[in-house]
């Protein structure tokens, strides 16, 4: 088996942690991880060809139990590779943002390491038991990061609801998983099903289980995977979880792991049951109007910076699942660059708020301002990165939200209502939500950095070059993205054209 | 010794083994030698009694795992010496090997060093391993008694402490009660079969199931199956289990969790693979109603309990209900899945229970808040007793998580959907009460005055191959599922 | 029925007995009078194995359980202090949950039994029913035995650990 790039980059963060056991600099294993990582990351990106199959595929025969054949499979496409490049670049701005003098620092870049593990792990898996297992990787870490070092009065309180939480998504989501296995067991007659996503969409291709069975299973991945996301009524978790949980965790979770509940949703939910996803495109579309308006609603209302950044979060989750509920090859690879052009902006947003909240010691928007005078660095990140999460032209997230909504116009919809049909209200509801947004972004940003003094004192001292470098590593990725989406969108387009085979598109 | 040694060695095939050769007749004589040579032996022996007995224990291990061989009975078909006997033995002895291992260095109370502390588990792993190898109701009966005396024994071994004397006070009424079901049900049984040999009883139960007999042959599948039951603490009647585990001392309380409650399921699997055979389809529902029970009442349970030891008596009690879904399945996937479940679980509890019975008399208690700030008092530890928790609330890439999911996968493919629903919420629930110690250990500050907790190396070792072997069977479990299937492969 | 009135009239006697002095050693107040009760219970099943010609097995109940076991525990009882244990109380409680086990245990009993009334009368006694026993125990059950012989060992040695004097400390004279 020769070295592949997707070993180097589920495996240096894996290694570090083991590095992490012994008495070594921490803060340097960590970096060198991540760093490997990113490297793994780009080679694996400049070998990959540009027919959108799957490439690097590694994969043996890991477990027969129970009529279930688990393969322990690696494999990229361009699908994937996005979501991947952005789990590689937002872990290595994690750490770098991490102050200095971190208390307990190796256990808490540990925890950075192998929620890195689990979600790059997790959009590398061609089998859906590890795609589920590698995710579930990233829970305990989670679950300390946020107890140990978050803040706030109900530090303990928040972390164990957002465990509770996050667990009940993937126990429900691994429900849907083994329905999933046992309805295409039944439905082709087979003994032994194999886990490998690919023989599964086959499978679904060639004895498509009948429409109740399909309704059921997709209603339980949906409401998993929702779950994993924040999607409307289940989302409660993610913004105090924010809130709460240190920075780089909060960067880490909201950038990328999140993320995953969305590449779950079409890898395995539209890809393999088509008709479920069908009959749950209604009900979709009202819980995605929630997360853009309800949420949206809700965020003008946010007094201090990470409860507002919080819930924007969630709010563009919105945004996200739009492409999914249309389902056209347009919308998915504008879900594709949302997911990165989000992913590096929310992260960054997290890494400033963080800044602040060390240097004024308070996040609360009524008693700071000016920052921006004080502290031009903090002003200008915090300025770009928040344009681009309203989607200003020229940043990825622009990309994304365009090609969301022009690729979910007159998407197929159950039903209509006067002239159109369902899906392009739903566009009119979101561009509407476009709005919310940049009322909120703008406000934040005006009042935080760019008004008059606020009544808490600002501790002036040089910003650390650690954090510049990783701030400005992700403004710069996402006007790379931005400027020249069409490298990313045709990865992404090729990469789902292939994997969805013309179906469902 | 010769003859101990060489016990089930050369069993590897035919039908008939010679008596001497069954390996429970060498574990009873180590049990006798080592309780004579406690009392009386010479002073080297006496003082270092407990690290006798667990190299003896490592030594049958790795004689039970290198050198068995399935095939064959004994006693005229009353001993079974087929491959679920021999991974449920297996499983007792790794069970009495770590247990042993604890006693050398547990703190727990006067009773230390106690020579029927360290003698008295070799009679309950004779007698578990007779359990799993019973080819007769009269055998059953007898070594399950045995156990239960013994279990008696040990749990209320520091009798002056309340808690151990309530505890074996309430496990002997248990165990009564248990008993008189038992033997009702097997009366009842005999009465309708006329037999108590499994082989011949397999044969003739559907028929008497079908006749005249149909009434009284209900009742008495009841009656052992409420036995059962009661074996492995499964609900409704698992009131006894969270006393008793807190009560004993911790290497026992380990001792019970892993090794009795894997003897309660080989014994039902052996009856429902065995002289139940033909009327498991009659008995399914009943068994998948007691795993969602316990699920239930187990993990709700556990979720108030401040006391670690409690804590796993009620989730042992949950255990059972996952186990008992792999039961109800009814196939061999089913089974194979409560092995490598018993297996995970087994490791995960011992790290667990392993770390408290080390620290607990350091930490002045059992007590969730005694493990405040652990994280930083010895991280290496409470990253330990991290996975070993991780595991048991089933987190991959851990055992738990494994058999959680073979399991799970097993009751889906039965079309037990409703229980697999069942189970999750149980999952859910678990996992709150798997992190409450964690947020002890890693969240809070440790006491000021908190001495330092010194573990010799011998005992860091124990639990770190515990954790490795919990992180191994996740990651690879192989081979591992390999034997079992081979050895399950003539169910 | 093929059974006379008079085997009809000491069955339900000796049966009656026997669950009368069964309920006696629960609902007794005194130990005394429980360990006496239990030695009636005893001797009416005993009644009830001779109506059944099992006369080897009646012989065995009234010699091992009503004279040895109960008499000693007539003496322990004697012996202890029996004023704590004499003012023990029963909640309601306890009757309730004695009535949930036993209820449902005696409605499966009599539904599974009340179809075999017709039966035939009791089976013939072997000739020779000691000789029989013993035979049996000695070549088809013997690994019942060897066992029970392990259980005994055991129950002696938690017998002589949990009675010695000085609670659990052990031989270094530890408290």
């Amino acid at each position: 088996m020769s070295i592949s790039p997707l070993f180097v980059i589920i495996g240096a963060p894996l290694l570090g942690v083991l590095a992490l056991l012994f008495r070594v600099p921490a803060r340097l294993v960590a970096l060198g991880s991540t760093g490997l990582m990113c490297v793994g990351a780009l080679w694996a990106a400049a070998g990959l060809p540009a027919d959108g199959g799957m490439y690097y595929r590694q994969g043996f025969d890991w477990l027969d139990a129970a009529g279930i054949r688990v393969t322990l499979g690696l494999g990229v496409d361009g699908f994937s590779l996005p979501f991947v490049m952005l789990t590689c670049v937002v872990a290595l701005a994690a750490v770098m943002v991490t102050p200095r003098n971190m208390p307990r620092a190796a256990e808490f870049y540990a925890c950075l390491l192998l929620i890195a593990a689990g979600a790059a792990g997790s959009f590398l898996a061609t089998d859906l038991f590890f795609l589920y297992v590698f995710h579930e990787l990233a829970l305990v870490p989670t679950f300390l990061g946020i107890g140990i070092w978050g803040d706030g009065p109900r530090r303990v309180f928040v972390t164990f609801q957002t465990v509770i939480y996050l667990a009940a998504g993937s126990i429900v989501l691994l429900a849907g998983i083994l329905g999933l296995l046992w309805v295409l067991r039944n439905a082709s007659g087979s003994a032994m099903v194999s886990t490998d996503l690919a023989a599964l969409r086959d499978l679904a291709a060639s004895h498509a289980p009948g429409a109740g069975a399909q309704r059921w299973v997709f209603g339980f991945l949906l409401a998993g995977f929702g779950i994993l996301v924040g999607l409307f009524p289940f989302h409660t978790w993610a913004p105090r979880a924010y809130a709460v949980a240190p920075a780089p965790v909060a960067m880490l979770h909201a950038g990328v792991l999140k993320k995953f509940g969305v590449y779950g949703l079409i890898r395995v939910g539209l890809a393999v049951l088509p008709e479920g996803a069908d009959a749950w495109r209604g009900w979709l579309l009202v819980m995605l109007l929630g997360n853009i308006l309800v949420i949206g609603w809700a965020t003008i209302g946010q007094k201090q910076l990470n409860d507002m950044l919080g819930y924007s979060s969630v709010m563009h989750m919105g945004y996200l699942f739009l492409g999914v509920a249309a389902g056209t090859n347009l919308g998915l690879t504008g879900v594709v660059l949302l997911s990165v052009g989000h992913g590096l902006s929310i992260a960054g947003l997290f890494a400033v708020s963080g800044m602040v909240l060390e240097r004024s010691g308070t996040l609360s928007m009524g008693q700071l301002g000016g920052i921006a005078s004080r502290l031009p660095t903090l002003g200008f990140a915090f300025a770009v990165l928040g344009l681009a999460s309203v989607g200003l032209p020229g940043l990825a997230n622009f990309a994304g939200e365009v090609s969301i909504l022009f690729g979910s116009w007159g998407a197929r919809s159950h039903w209509a209502w006067g002239p159109m049909p369902a899906l392009s209200w739903g566009v009119v509801a979101a561009a509407f939500g476009l709005i919310l947004s940049a009322v909120y972004m703008l406000r934040a940003t005006q009042t935080v950095f760019f008004g008059a003094g606020g009544s808490v004192e600002v501790e002036v001292r040089p910003i650390p070059v650690a954090w510049r470098v990783a701030v400005f590593l992700l403004i710069g990725c996402l006007l790379a993205a931005g400027l020249a989406p069409a490298g990313l969108s045709a990865a992404a387009s090729s990469g789902l054209a292939e994997w969805f085979g013309g179906v469902g598109l | 010794m010769i003859v101990g040694l060489s016990c089930g060695m050369l069993a590897s095939s035919g039908c008939t083994m010679p008596w001497w050769q069954i390996p429970e007749l060498c574990w009873l004589l180590l049990g006798t030698v080592l309780l004579l040579g406690g009392c009386w032996g010479p002073e080297t022996l006496r003082s270092r009694v407990a690290g006798v007995s667990a190299a003896l224990f490592g030594l049958m291990l790795v004689l039970a795992l290198f050198f068995w061989a399935p095939g064959g009975e004994a006693f005229g078909g009353f001993y079974r010496w087929d491959g679920l006997s021999i991974l449920f033995k297996r499983l007792f002895l790794f069970g009495g090997f770590i247990a042993s291992w604890m006693m050398l260095r547990s703190p727990d109370g006067p009773v230390a060093h106690r020579v029927e502390y360290v003698a008295l588990p070799w009679f309950a792993v004779v007698a578990m391993g007779l359990m799993a190898s019973a080819g007769d109701f009269a055998v059953l009966f007898v070594s399950l008694e045995t156990l239960t005396i013994t279990s008696y024994i040990l749990v209320s071994m520091e009798r002056d402490r309340g808690t151990s004397l309530e505890a074996g006070v309430k496990y002997l009424v248990m165990g009564g009660l248990s008993a008189a079901f038992l033997v009702y049900g097997i009366a009842l049984l005999y009465g309708s079969c006329g037999t108590l040999r499994f082989d011949e009883m397999a044969g003739r139960l559907p028929g008497a199931l079908a006749g005249d007999m149909g009434p009284v042959v209900r009742a008495g599948l009841l009656c052992v199956m409420v036995a059962v039951g009661f074996k492995v603490a499964a609900a409704p009647f698992q009131w006894w289990a969270p006393d008793v585990y807190q009560g004993a001392p911790v290497p026992i309380t380990g001792f019970l969790a892993v090794a009795s409650k894997a003897a309660g399921f080989a014994v039902l699997l052996r009856l429902l693979w065995g002289p139940f055979g033909g009327v498991r389809d009659t008995l399914a529902p009943m068994v998948a109603w007691l795993a969602a029970a316990s699920i239930l009442v187990g993990n709700l349970g556990a979720l108030s309990q401040r006391n670690l030891k409690r804590l796993m008596g009620y989730s042992g009690i949950g255990h059972a209900g996952y186990l008992l879904m792999g039961v109800a399945a009814g196939s061999a996937a089913g089974v194979e899945a409560v092995v490598y479940y018993l297996a995970g679980y087994a490791v995960a509890a011992l790290v667990v229970l392993g770390l408290l019975g080390g620290l607990v008399d350091r930490l002045g208690g059992a007590e969730m808040r005694h493990l405040n700030g652990l994280a930083k008092r010895e991280p290496g530890l409470a990253w330990l007793m991290l996975v070993g928790l991780a595991s048991l609330a089933g987190l991959p890439p851990l055992a738990g998580f494994l058999g959680k999911w073979m399991v799970f996968a097993a009751a889906f493919q039965a079309g037990l959907a409703w229980l697999v629903i069942v189970a999750g919420v149980g999952v859910v629930a678990s996992l709150y009460y798997y992190l409450a110690p964690v947020r002890n250990m890693f969240f809070e500050s440790p006491p000021p005055d908190a001495p330092p907790l010194e573990l010799d190396l011998p005992f860091r070792t124990c639990v770190s191959i515990l954790m490795g072997l919990a992180i191994i069977l996740g990651i690879a479990p192989g081979p591992f599922m390999a034997t079992i299937g081979r050895l399950l492969a003539g169910l | 029925m093929g059974e006379t009135f008079l085997e009809w009239a000491v069955f339900w006697t000796l049966a009656a007995g026997a669950v009368a002095s069964a309920l006696m050693v629960v609902a007794g107040r005194s130990p005394v009078t429980c360990a006496l009760s239990l030695a009636c219970s005893m001797i009416f099943g005993a009644g009830l194995m001779v109506q059944m010609r099992a006369y080897f097995i009646a012989a065995i109940q009234v010699l091992v359980y009503a004279g040895a076991v109960i008499v000693l525990f007539l003496f322990i009882v004697m012996l202890m202090d029996l004023k704590a244990e004499a003012m023990r109380r029963r909640g309601g409680v306890a009757l309730l949950a004695g009535l949930a086990v036993c209820g449902p245990l005696a409605l499966a009993g009599w539904r599974a039994m009340a179809p075999l009334s017709g039966g035939g009368g009791p089976p013939p006694a072997p000739p020779d029913e000691v000789q029989h026993i013993g035979r049996l125990l000695f070549t088809d059950y013997v690994l019942p035995l060897e066992i029970t012989g392990v259980l005994l060992l055991v129950a002696m040695v938690g017998a002589v650990l949990l009675c010695r004097p000085g609670g659990a400390g052990d031989q270094e004279g530890r408290p």
